[in-house]
């Protein structure tokens, strides 16, 4: 049977929506899908919307109007593109499982890339699943789907996306509580280390620092943040905290219904996972990748991957990685190369790009609490409303691993499949039988990765049925 | 409170729990009710109130009911006129069950 495409690419960001512009080029049929409303990813979303508005919304800044470029080349490849499309299994060989407007469909392909992007790493601390609590990211898409924002609002956390979202609140005009620097630390010989390479993009280093001297300048500031409780009963009501280093370390307290948190972000491997390819450890950025080559190739045949989903690396990075595997994807399927000078002024850039991430990485690490949380009430599965001591009785009881974890208290076992606890199930199992971070396995994740409804999947096999029949 | 800065579509106008919300062509659903001061949108048993933390489809924290189906991501939907939105409550001991 003739595959439906040449190429399905999950996710129309950065690095979706490059691979597809590139496989267009060589003439592959390309289906793009993706599960938000419009295509730009995260970093870019809302762009169309917004830049008919361009002049209204300069607040969200010089890299997000660069997008704009791509978004249009992306509309004009002749790619399809489905938006609202939930992919929640890959099959062998290759097929996908998706649903679109509540409907269930399988379709297949020569060749799968995923670029499912990155999702902000988790950050238990003690009340952030209070509601009024959100992610800063969640702060941003607000600004970019929506036009709001909220005055008031304590940011909590460290990172490039930390300090650009705060830089983009005050240009368009809210008020800000407090800024709760958690990061920032250049007390380590291989934060040092890593320092000369990161020179060698001055560019990129000048404009955070110029973000940095901004926020300390127009709000209140605290550096060296640790010991963080949100409160609150039904919603989130106030932030307390320790700032300060040694003997100078003071507590604070600063009442507010909005608290954004950020700790980083971490590639999306949901998918990745339980479609059985191969991950590894990122010791530096202390999560999984799926592993793959130069080219984004998987430890499966015929599925890639492109972006940050295989790595934090970026937006920039992840436009040239997409055209990188575009290519690589296009020469598998027909042996067509692509023109030499634009693939190595793809690989080029991307080095560009990837020369200051591991001084971003151990520079703005998450902060320890955040990774291994000591409060007993912490609340570390949100799904199920497993607290930090209930989680621990169980490993205490003599569970091995994150999956007898499940069978003992449910950890893992809501709708999020694992998504906003399995790292700190990991570190917790990691440090209670002094293991080191990389030898604990993650959760076994298997399809489908999105809640699925019986009707859907009655749906499907009616349709198979229908097919073969 | 969430406000917004500028007002770029035509207005149309959603139900929560049978109040009138005004929202505009193309917005997300959680956009709307964050804007409304609504930051509780479900309710478990097993873990209290919840509402919108990463609006982008992947902590499952902003499920609310609409029209018939239940369960829905407020940050995953866009708003239509004459929505009708409910907290979703799932009273059962988990948060995986009974509650389609």
């Amino acid at each position: 049977m003739t595959p439906d495409y040449d190429v399905i690419i999950v996710g129309a960001g950065p690095a979706g929506m490059a691979s597809a512009i590139t496989a267009r080029q060589s003439n592959l049929s390309v289906l793009v899908l993706d599960d938000q409303p419009d295509h730009g990813g995260q970093v870019w979303r809302n762009i169309r919307q917004n830049h008919q508005h361009h002049q209204m919304r300069a607040f969200l800044g010089k890299d997000y109007w660069k997008g704009h470029q791509l978004t249009k080349d992306f509309l004009n490849s002749g790619s399809d593109i489905t938006h609202q499309a939930v992919v929640w299994q890959i099959s062998h060989p290759l097929s996908l499982s998706v649903t679109i407007a509540g409907i269930a469909q399988s379709l297949t392909a020569r060749a799968i890339i995923l670029a499912t992007g990155a999702y902000e790493r988790p950050v238990p601390l003690p009340g952030w699943h209070l509601p009024g609590v959100m992610t800063v990211g969640a702060a941003q898409t607000l600004l970019k789907a929506s036009s709001s924002g909220a005055d008031g609002a304590v940011f909590v956390g460290t990172g490039p996306l930390f300090y650009l979202t705060i830089t983009q609140y005050l240009d368009a005009g809210f008020s800000i509580a407090g800024v709760c620097d958690t990061g920032a630390r250049l007390n380590s010989l291989s934060t040092l280390a890593a320092l000369p390479l990161a020179l060698t993009q001055p560019n990129m280093l000048r404009k955070g620092l110029s973000w940095l001297r901004r926020i300390k300048a127009e709000t209140p500031y605290y550096a060296h943040v640790s010991d963080i409780r949100l409160e609150g009963k039904e919603q989130v009501e106030a932030v307390a905290f320790a700032y300060g280093k040694g003997k100078t370390k003071e507590n604070m307290h600063i009442p507010s219904s909005h608290v954004f948190l950020h700790q980083g972000v971490i590639p999306n491997v949901n998918l990745s996972m339980a479609s059985g390819l191969a991950h590894q450890w990122h010791h530096r950025q202390m999560c999984w990748h799926p592993v793959c080559d130069r080219h984004g190739a998987s430890s499966v045949e015929g599925i890639y991957i492109a972006g940050d989903a295989g790595g934090i690396a970026g937006a920039g990075a992840a436009v040239a990685s997409g055209h990188i595997t575009g290519a690589a994807v296009a020469k598998a399927l027909t042996l067509a190369t692509s023109p030499k000078r634009a693939l190595w002024q793809h690989r080029i850039k991307r080095l560009h790009h990837r020369a200051l991430r591991p001084f971003l990485d151990q520079f703005y690490a998450p902060l320890p609490e955040t990774l291994i949380p000591r409060d007993e009430n912490t609340i570390i599965c949100r799904c199920e409303g497993l607290t930090q001591a209930e989680v621990t009785t169980a490993i205490g009881m003599g569970v091995a691993g994150p999956n007898q974890l499940k069978a003992y208290c449910r950890a893992g076992m809501g709708r999020c499949q694992g998504r906003m606890c399995g790292l700190t199930v990991q570190a917790l199992l990691a440090d209670h039988h002094k293991t080191p971070i990389q030898d604990m396995p993650y959760y076994r994740l298997r399809p489908p990765v999105r809640p699925v409804t019986i009707a859907e999947l009655a749906a499907l096999h009616q349709a198979d049925h229908d097919i073969s029949g | 409170m969430f406000r917004q800065l500028d007002t770029p579509s035509s207005e149309i106008t959603i139900f929560w729990e049978d109040r009138p919300l005004s929202a505009y062509q193309g917005e997300l659903v959680a956009a709307v009710l964050l804007r409304h001061g609504i930051h509780s949108t479900h309710h478990g048993q097993s873990t209290g109130s919840r509402g919108p933390y990463c609006m982008m489809g992947v902590c499952f924290d902003c499920l609310v009911d609409v029209d018939n189906q239940k369960a829905i991501q407020a940050c995953q939907i866009i708003a239509n006129d004459g929505m009708r939105l409910n907290r979703h409550m799932n009273m059962a001991g988990t948060g995986h069950t009974h509650d389609a």
